[in-house]
């Protein structure tokens, strides 16, 4: 990857994750830190790695996305609006009753493959997506993005047991880590390990960085029978991460504190001060 | 009524899907096998190894991926009771083409005792909006609902048997709909409500009541959701009073809707026949239809008390 791509998804991961921050201090949903954190991955996925199209949302060769990870919801929601699937003015309805913008994945929204399933449970809809897509000789990829916390979840080892005995080498499940700390890395290595074990090809990532997360996706080899798992480290930047509601997963953002936010990544864009269009 | 072949609504619905995988390219059959056998899932005939949530999560993105999936797990009595968050997060709240099919009774299940023995599974899935609820009361039935199924979109549960009971259709009949109910017997003295195996048994009453001067119309409840509404309040509008007949615990099943519709339209005296708050144990199935009073005998002794009190 080329610097100048990089400097381009940096310019469009950092208006998507603008939005994250006004859609979610509209909606007066809790912290929007995790999506915070994902944005760089989801938009490398959708402007550089998914074979998907607004125009064409129901090609039946299309790459497919599930995820059951809620926290992720508004990045991918940003994603999807920025991309064209559906206006950005929907994502100030995000979360309210009748909106196209559900509060967890819902077939309603242009772009969504799979309604998000109960916790843990979008890998096993990713493994029928594979199943049928290998069926009809198509050669899409399907993509599940897992929270560290779906982990624990019984069903999903179900699913990653039986991806692995069905050879279903075109499903990719990303696994979002975005705590540290010693305990939270031995159960990330204990779960590298487990998966590894079940006969999935494991890699590693900091999912913030463009050119490493190209390096590890161009480097996944579809001819292998073995489904792929990618273990992404994300992380909310130092700066965005003083605001004290925006990583509380449990209070929502004051208008001050998105205020704040957003100036702070305002300032990154180079225009400073508030940005307030949306109102 | 023929009652020549013995043989029950599961191998019914067996043949059906073999025609429906051969004919519909879109087709698939998602069959829980058990045991150590692989993963077969190269033809349109996948059959898995038990893992009940992760089966029903497989069917729904297979039908997110433009199938039609008929699950197919007679091994399984109690799938719908554990993957029921998967049924209701990834096949009902989407509304996608998956037909769950489930078998609860067999020599080997009854025998297993209360743990394998589900009599709640109409009532789980009546309570889910979108999903269909279909109980045929023998093989001829079973076929041809599987394939009405197949034209129908949405996701449907289909409870089958492996009981021997006498066919009750003729083999060329197709007048089964989702949402529809056969009159086996018309009579004015009492309305018998009865599904799958207990048809039968209300057959048998209604041969007794009529000794007793009571002509009983007997109507087959194949389709528990949609309700045939229709079909009861016409037939209790002659009889004034109502008896149903199920395999199933006696809240929320086939009694349950009857109640509803009966009382929200109008109201005669009611009386069920099922598994009144207690759950199963081991025995033969002959014992155990004994024990629980899932008998002709016990509908006959339902009939009488409505009877006295019906709405004239």
């Amino acid at each position: 990857m080329k610097d100048v791509k990089r400097d381009e998804l940096e310019a469009i991961s950092l208006e998507v994750r603008k939005d994250i921050v006004r859609m979610v201090g509209i909606a007066r949903a809790n912290g929007p830190a995790p999506s915070l954190a994902l944005a760089n991955l989801l938009v490398y996925l959708y402007w550089e790695w998914l074979n998907v199209r607004p125009a064409e949302r129901k090609k039946p060769d299309r790459d497919r996305f599930v995820t059951s990870h809620w926290d992720a919801v508004p990045a991918l929601y940003a994603c999807l609006a920025h991309i064209g699937f559906f206006g950005r003015e929907e994502l100030w309805s995000y979360r309210r009753l009748g909106a196209t913008l559900q509060g967890c994945p819902d077939l309603r929204t242009p772009g969504i493959d799979a309604p998000s399933g109960a916790r843990g449970g979008s890998l096993g809809i990713a493994v029928g997506m594979c199943l049928a897509l290998r069926l009809d000789n198509l050669e899409s990829r399907v993509h599940c993005l897992l929270g560290e916390d779906e982990l624990r979840e019984g069903v999903l080892w179900e699913s990653v047991l039986s991806a692995a005995s069905s050879g279903l080498g075109r499903l990719v499940a990303i696994i979002d880590v975005n705590r540290g700390g010693p305990a939270r890395d031995a159960e990330a290595a204990a779960v590298s390990r487990g998966f590894e074990a079940f006969g999935w090809s494991v890699f590693e990532v900091n999912g913030g960085d463009f050119m490493l997360l190209d390096s590890v996706f161009s480097a996944l080899d579809f001819d292998d029978a073995k489904p792929k798992v990618i273990i992404a480290r994300t992380k909310v930047d130092q700066e965005l991460s003083s605001i004290e509601s925006l990583c509380d997963s449990a209070k929502p953002m004051s208008d001050d504190e998105m205020d704040h936010a957003l100036s702070l990544l305002e300032r990154r864009s180079g225009s400073g001060g508030v940005f307030n269009d949306w109102t | 009524m023929t009652g020549r072949n013995k043989s029950g609504s599961f191998s019914g619905y067996l043949e059906a899907l073999s025609e429906i995988l051969r004919d519909c390219p879109d087709a698939v059959v998602l069959e829980s096998v058990s045991g150590d056998k692989n993963r077969s899932d190269n033809s349109r005939r996948i059959r898995a190894p038990i893992a009940e949530q992760d089966m029903v999560l497989t069917a729904s993105g297979l039908a997110l991926t433009g199938k039609r999936v008929f699950v197919l797990a007679p091994d399984l009595p109690l799938y719908v009771a554990r993957g029921y968050e998967q049924i209701r997060a990834s096949v009902a709240v989407p509304g996608v083409n998956v037909i769950l099919s489930s078998v609860q009774d067999g020599d080997l299940l009854d025998r297993d005792g209360s743990v394998r023995q589900m009599n709640e599974d109409f009532a789980l899935m009546r309570l889910l909006p979108n999903m269909a609820v279909l109980a045929p009361s023998d093989k001829r039935c079973a076929y041809v609902l599987a394939h009405r199924l197949l034209e129908r979109d949405g996701p449907a549960y289909v409870r089958l048997s492996h009981a021997d009971v006498p066919n009750i259709y003729e083999d060329d009949d197709s007048n089964f709909h989702v949402g529809g109910a056969r009159l086996i017997s018309e009579g004015d003295g009492v309305t018998i409500c009865a599904n799958g195996v207990m048809v039968a048994e209300a057959v048998k009453a209604s041969h007794i009541l009529a000794q007793q001067g009571i002509m009983a119309e007997i109507i087959d409840c194949y389709s528990i959701k949609p309700f045939p509404e229709q079909a009861l309040l016409s037939s209790v509008r002659r009889t004034g009073c109502c008896v149903v007949a199920e395999k199933h615990a006696d809240v929320a099943g086939l009694y349950g809707a009857v109640a509803e519709c009966l009382c929200e339209n109008y109201t005669v005296p009611a009386r069920s026949v099922a598994i009144e708050g207690d759950f199963g144990q081991s025995g033969t199935p002959d014992e155990l239809q004994e024990y629980y009073g899932l008998t002709h005998r016990e509908i006959v002794h339902n009939v009488v008390q409505v009877w006295a009190m019906r709405r004239r």
